[in-house]
């Protein structure tokens, strides 16, 4: 079973991420994928991306949706995206075979853009939607996310 | 910013203010709980799944020509992250 540690920082879960266009996106140019890390917050419903993601991807908007912010709900575009958690595992398959750098993703994750900046070098927070898919456990000073 | 891009973000723009202005107040009374596929200012369809309604939007119209609008549904809350927007 894939999972990954990562120590608490400050009160902070930060992990690596890769987010990129998804695969069934067929614009001729497709960016290159941003290397980048994302803050897990389970107290936030939903998945949001930075300004400077959603200016650099350019991903198609889907529709529209409503976030609350601190003077009320906000609008924002609901953009589709693919984002990777790479994790240093080992993992057995059926026939035997050890692969190595099994990967947490989605291939297509619905996120809206926030409008400040989370914080220096974080361009995602990793909300409920996607941490509902996973065990959580808190051991320490660290966590634990398993698939 | 791609031209592809520029027309997705038209298109769902003039398709949500549409739906504000001209099919929510029914669309809640009837479809709360569901997604609706908009192509050109018109509620095609209302699904159950918000994917089904992604894939169809996809399907018969293709990227960028679609949008979808979640009926009825609150405003996404970030907890101690709602400063950020």
């Amino acid at each position: 079973m894939p999972s990954l540690v990562v120590p608490v920082e400050d009160n902070n879960i930060i992990i690596p991420a890769m987010v990129e266009l998804p695969h069934d996106y067929t614009e001729e140019s497709v960016p290159e994928p941003i290397i980048c890390t994302a803050l897990v917050d389970t107290g936030a419903q939903g998945t949001m991306v930075s300004r400077r993601i959603a200016d650099q991807l350019s991903p198609p908007v889907i529709g529209y949706g409503t976030v609350e912010g601190v003077t009320g709900p906000a609008e924002s575009p609901i953009h589709e995206l693919r984002i990777v958690i790479p994790t240093e595992v080992e993992e057995t398959g059926l026939d035997g075979e050890v692969s190595e750098g099994i990967y947490f993703y989605w291939d297509v994750l619905r996120v809206m853009v926030l409008t400040h900046e989370i914080g220096e070098g974080i361009d995602i927070l990793l909300g409920m939607d996607m941490l509902t898919g996973f065990h959580i456990t808190m051991y320490g000073n660290q966590v634990i996310i398993s698939s | 910013m791609s031209s592809e891009t520029d027309a997705a973000h038209g298109q769902a723009r003039r398709n949500y203010d549409i739906y504000q202005a001209e099919h929510k107040l029914e669309a809640e009374r009837a479809h709360r709980g569901k997604t609706a596929l908009m192509h050109d200012g018109e509620i095609i369809d209302f699904y159950n799944d918000e994917d089904d309604a992604v894939t169809a939007g996809k399907h018969f119209y293709g990227l960028g020509n679609f949008s979808i609008v979640r009926v009825g549904a609150k405003p996404i809350r970030l907890g101690a992250m709602t400063h950020l927007v």
